[in-house]
């Protein structure tokens, strides 16, 4: 009878290689050699981090390389090419697994299969019997591109192992570290349903996070309130204007993740008219731009370009905003209004526009 | 003589001002900057004597450009086209065809009125004169308005004190004669 390539002696199913753990021993399971057509029944699987050996040794992990008198069938894991599973007819549950082997194709019949499956799926991802191939290459003098990925590799698993030891004791040892975050969850949970309340919005807010339990229109609404709240801190610096882009950085710089986009800014920028709030949005020239209702054109020149723009030097945009730092979107905005006025006047040449104070108008 | 002399100051002041050079978006600016121009080209014409012209030939002349600072900046076509037909409106030039225009250093009304006068100084109420008589003749001189200009704008000159009742155009085949009253 044609013995199975899979049968090994117990010297050799001893011999562990480097790194090899044992993850778990399943009782009462089938092995099933499909070339042969040889089913062995009633064997002990014990899945490493290597291999899967088929045996009916009690005491697999004191295996002395002697015990001639018990069954190892081992299957490599790295030569395993395809994992299928069959369920029963009718039935959702895994009947047996298929391996695709380089030594032939094998199958593992048993009850409760699922969790034989994981652990064999898992093994066979993390890849432990590559570490052998990894060491023996650092020691060669060149290094190639098979080299550099799995170097990649192996960085990527010590971050798996990283983070799984972090969860090692489960959420509960977390919570244990995080009891300050775990006391304001609480509260916001507690008081979150009893309508409206500032102090959670404020503790939301400065995590730049907004209520959840709004309709679209209280949602937009609410966004308006912390818009214009940013809005009036910028306006004194910004010069009564601000591009829509400069409010969607600021407003978004103390969040790191579900950052609000420009579109919903605009939305709630959009509600300043109706909730009565000193602010509005204007376009200029396709522009959107955050407005205080105060904003006065005259007096905004006097105090910006009126200091810096003359009858004799002309400026370009980019040297005005760089003096009064604002943005040379804004800049040349305010320019325009100024032209608009008749307060400045532009000179077209060849290294570009400047802009000098109207003589023409004023004689 | 002091407003003449602050006027041309003026004009100096602007065409040492860069903006100058690029006609203006705000409307009420660029009406005056088109106005300055007018003004400037006409003095221009007089002081050069230019009684007839060409939109190429505007090109060249040197007030429409102005390299001071290193930086040459100039009108181009259209924005001397928009000078001139300015000019045309005030009576200050007259359109022949799309390029070539006469220029009118004096207006037909300061004209007429010059001529006028200078029938009256020289006793010729009640008299005949003929166009070239007005311009080139032994009564006239350089001092005055109307010397040596073309036939055309005496003519125009003249029909405006036909129609204020200073005098009478006589036409015989193609010569005009004219009869101060």
């Amino acid at each position: 009878m044609q013995q199975s390539l899979f049968f090994l002696s117990a010297e050799m199913t001893a011999m562990t290689q480097f790194n090899e753990k044992t993850l778990f021993i399943y009782q009462n399971m089938q092995f099933l050699d499909k070339k042969l057509k040889m089913k062995v029944p009633k064997l002990n699987l014990v899945i490493t981090t290597h291999r899967l050996i088929f045996t009916n040794n009690p005491n697999i992990e004191q295996l002395k390389t002697n015990d001639a008198q018990f069954v190892y069938l081992v299957v490599p894991l790295q030569h395993i090419k395809t994992v299928q599973t069959k369920t029963g007819f009718l039935s959702s549950q895994i009947d047996h697994i298929n391996f695709e082997t380089n030594l032939g194709d094998v199958s593992l019949y048993g009850d409760n299969l699922e969790g034989p499956l994981l652990q064999i799926k898992g093994s066979m991802e993390k890849k432990e019997w590559l570490k052998v191939q990894e060491q023996q290459q650092t020691q060669s003098v060149y290094r190639g591109l098979k080299s550099e990925l799995d170097k990649k590799e192996k960085q990527t698993q010590q971050t798996i192992e990283t983070v799984q030891s972090t969860f090692k004791g489960g959420f509960e040892e977390l919570f244990k570290n995080a009891s300050e975050l775990k006391e304001i969850s609480q509260y916001i949970k507690q008081n979150i349903k009893k309508g409206e309340n500032n102090e959670i919005d404020e503790i939301l807010s400065k995590i730049g996070q907004s209520r959840l339990d709004k309709t679209e229109d209280q949602f937009y609404e609410k966004l308006a309130e912390q818009v214009y709240k940013l809005c009036v801190e910028l306006f004194p610096k910004m010069g009564g204007i601000i591009s829509l882009l400069d409010v969607y950085y600021y407003f978004n710089k103390k969040r790191n993740q579900n950052l609000v986009s420009p579109e919903e800014i605009l939305k709630a920028g959009l509600q300043f008219q109706k909730l009565n709030y000193q602010a509005k949005i204007e376009r200029y020239d396709g522009i959107s731009v955050f407005e205080s209702t105060q904003y006065n054109i005259d007096k905004d020149y006097e105090n910006t370009l009126g200091k810096f723009i003359s009858y004799e030097v002309g400026l370009t945009a980019e040297q005005l905003a760089k003096k009064l730092g604002i943005s040379v979107m804004i800049c040349k905005i305010k320019l325009r209004n100024a032209i608009n006025q008749g307060k400045v006047c532009v000179d077209n040449r060849i290294e570009g526009t400047r802009y000098f104070q109207n003589l023409i108008i004023n004689i | 003589m002091q407003d003449a002399q602050d006027k041309l100051e003026l004009y100096q002041k602007f065409l040492k001002y860069p903006p100058f050079y690029t006609l203006q978006d705000h409307k009420e600016t660029r009406k005056k900057q088109i106005t300055q121009w007018s003004e400037i080209v006409h003095l221009y014409f007089q002081s050069h004597k230019i009684l007839q012209s060409s939109l190429s030939q505007m090109l060249t002349i040197p007030i429409f450009s102005d390299s001071s600072s290193g930086v040459l900046r100039k009108l181009d076509a259209s924005e001397i086209k928009e000078i001139l037909d300015q000019m045309a409106q005030l009576g200050s030039i007259e359109w022949k065809n799309d390029q070539n225009f006469s220029v009118n250093l004096v207006s037909p009304f300061e004209l007429a009125d010059a001529i006028y006068a200078w029938a009256k100084e020289k006793k010729l109420i009640g008299y005949t004169e003929t166009l070239k008589g007005i311009t080139e003749g032994n009564q006239t001189d350089q001092t005055k308005k109307f010397y040596d200009l073309p036939q055309e704008q005496i003519l125009k000159a003249c029909l405006i004190l036909e129609e204020t009742g200073r005098c009478q155009v006589y036409e015989f085949d193609g010569l005009y004669s004219i009869k101060f009253i």
